[in-house]
């Protein structure tokens, strides 16, 4: 696990380093193992996952229509023209669906990193300081999580108003939690390893320690948790969008289409089809992503020990 | 400790954690940008100070906060949620008619997917490998991968525009009888059912290959006893035990769910009454219904935990 901690860190963790290495194989060796052995689903994750990315980051120019300008053409079904058909103001789908990657994607990942950036600093100081402090703060995480996940993000909303930026905040304010309490179980397993321990008697200042002694053997379990909230956080931010407390129109977003265009979704099922594809296509090509890295990580762990 | 004295112990807790929410709700209604007034009035766009001033009168916002807090909390003891803005009526008798057609949807989905997903899991671990396996796994991942809105639209779409077998909407129908309900829930239903199926599924099969390879287990096929007798009697006691914990999460996630599935389907039950509040900006109904739903989950996670030391006599807090 160490020659995932890359962070340029303190004596302690140069010492575990080489007690690592001295046990396994010769680090070089093992990075190309590791490497050879990615698992298709990874790939397969990544390439999908890097597709919407691409999309919500160039969709504007690369969509062949203008998302918000009206036409004659309403309600089209897909054609050469207009290859996901036209909704009832004769705007492009198509067009609709690449540009609407970007809300999603926003709201998903910003609202992620959010989430796992504040729960990975109460994580961590929860773990490591320990005590009233550790009590405290799980307590409040608990009153967090006594609340569903999208309740607790539908109030958010509700107090701050109906936007993308708002419902990224929500979306973190729910991950929170769920991010602390793992971060602080895997704080608790290296606690008292010999490295902090060192850390500790040379007189480091608590920051040092959480953050350059611990942090960097943590990530490949803040990664997985990670990539596994991504997926809940692009179901939430659609499911919000969905009922009117994320984007709002008339942005192009996959949630507010298949919301908005229900009426004619029976005259012209691919108003709403081709958005819903999109989602499920990210949500499978994110839980690919998470159960690939979550692998991929856990066989180099295993060649680890 | 006896089971008794943990339970004790459980409900005390919830209390403590009941009182933590009413604080956390009351307490970010604090952070309305302008106070409560100014919200509630900015949905009619009227901002006139005499009206504002009547406005903070009616929701007691002269008062300090602590008091407004311990008045709505006290209200809340004796049953008494307050009066709702938008309807102007008391909100108990609403919440209370909400949550009835709610629970309509709620309960028959929760019975549908447990027993489906026992059914399904334990069929996937039994033939673990095999086609019916691979079925149920690929069926699984689809669940988890569509939100609820995604698949309730289709099966409206197949059902309601293409079949013509049942209604799209709930509101278009009235009437009354078993044969009305039916077709009210049909679709409904089998969304909520669909979406939490996938999440117990998966776990009953993870857990009952791990408890079908204990050696316990093997010796009991070992010793000759009827295959069916093990796998009732002797492994699923044990299998079920981190479905139980499921079961619990997902009532949460049915809570979430029944917002957006009522939403698809245009159906009159709590959770459009939580997009009301928040679309009128009715903070004293919104503020109800959020304890409300918080407190019902609660209570759902404090079952399951007791059932769990229940099922499992190792486990004594």
């Amino acid at each position: 696990m160490a020659v995932l901690g890359t962070g340029s860190g303190g004596d302690g963790e140069v010492a575990m380093t080489t007690a690592t290495v001295a046990i396994g194989a010769p680090a070089r060796t093992r990075h190309r193992h590791a490497l050879r052995a990615v698992p298709f689903t990874l790939l397969a994750g990544i390439a999908i996952v890097g597709l919407f990315a691409l999309l919500a980051a160039v969709g504007p120019w690369v969509a062949p229509r203008d998302v918000e300008s009206h036409s004659s053409a309403r309600l089209q079904a897909p054609s050469s023209a207009y290859w996901f058909g036209t909704d009832r103001y004769g705007r492009d789908m198509f067009s609709r669906v690449v540009v609407g990657s970007r809300t999603t994607m926003t709201m998903a990942v910003s609202g992620t990193l959010l989430g796992v950036a504040v729960g990975l600093v109460i994580g961590l100081v929860s773990g490591y300081v320990g005590g009233r402090l550790d009590e405290l703060l799980m307590r409040i995480m608990d009153i967090f999580m006594a609340f569903p996940s999208l309740l607790l993000a539908l109030l958010v909303v509700a107090i701050l108003g109906a936007n993308v930026v708002n419902a990224m905040a929500s979306i973190g304010i729910v991950f929170m939690p769920r991010v602390a309490r793992v971060v602080r179980s895997a704080t608790l397993g290296i606690r008292h390893a010999a490295f902090i321990e060192a850390a500790e008697v040379r007189g480091e200042p608590t920051p040092h320690i959480i953050f350059r002694e611990i942090l960097p053997n943590l990530w490949p379990p803040i990664i997985v948790e990670g990539s596994i909230r991504l997926s809940y956080a692009v179901l939430l931010s659609v499911s919000l969008s969905y009922l009117g407390l994320g984007a709002q129109p008339p942005t192009p977003d996959w949630g507010l289409m298949v919301s908005k265009e229900r009426a004619f979704m029976v005259q012209a099922p691919w108003v709403v089809l081709f958005p819903a594809g999109a989602i499920v296509a990210l949500v499978v090509g994110v839980n690919l992503l998470g159960d690939g890295l979550r692998e991929w990580l856990m066989a180099w762990k295993s060649r680890d020990e | 400790m006896s089971v008794a004295s943990y339970v004790l112990r459980r409900v005390g807790l919830l209390a403590v954690t009941l009182f933590a929410i009413s604080l956390l709700i009351s307490g970010i209604l604090q952070l309305l940008p302008g106070d409560a007034a100014e919200q509630v009035l900015g949905a009619w766009a009227e901002r006139s100070g005499q009206t504002l001033a009547m406005m903070r009168e009616r929701l007691g916002l002269h008062r300090p906060w602590h008091e407004q807090y311990l008045g709505w909390l006290g209200g809340i003891v004796r049953g008494d949620f307050g009066k709702s803005l938008a309807l102007d009526a008391p909100i108990g008798p609403i919440l209370a008619h909400r949550l009835g057609y709610s629970l309509r949807l709620a309960v028959p989905a929760l019975v549908l997917a447990v027993s489906l997903s026992l059914v399904l899991g334990v069929l996937a671990a039994t033939r673990r490998n095999r086609v019916v396996d691979h079925v149920i796994t690929v069926f699984t991942l689809g669940g988890v991968s569509v939100p609820a809105f995604v698949l309730g639209s289709v099966l409206i779409l197949v059902f309601a525009g293409w079949l013509r077998w049942l209604p799209s909407s709930s509101a278009l129908l009235d009437g009354s009888g078993p044969g009305y309900w039916t077709k009210v829930l049909a679709l409904p239903v089998a969304t909520l059912t669909l979406e939490s199926l996938a999440y117990i599924t998966r776990t009953t099969r993870s857990s009952m290959i791990e408890v079908l390879k204990t050696p316990y287990v093997r010796t009991a096929i070992l010793k000759g006893m009827p295959r069916r007798t093990v796998l009732f009697k002797h492994a699923l006691r044990n299998g079920l035990l981190p479905t139980v914990t499921v079961v619990a999460f997902n009532f949460g996630w049915l809570l979430g769910g029944v917002v957006v599935v009522e939403q698809v389907f245009s159906y009159p039950g709590l959770g459009s009454l939580v997009l009301f509040a928040i679309e009128q900006r009715d903070l004293p109904l919104l503020q109800a219904c959020m304890f409300f739903v918080a407190g019902a989950y609660c209570v759902a996670n404090l079952f399951a935990d007791v059932l769990y030391a229940v099922l499992n006599p190792r486990i004594r807090y």
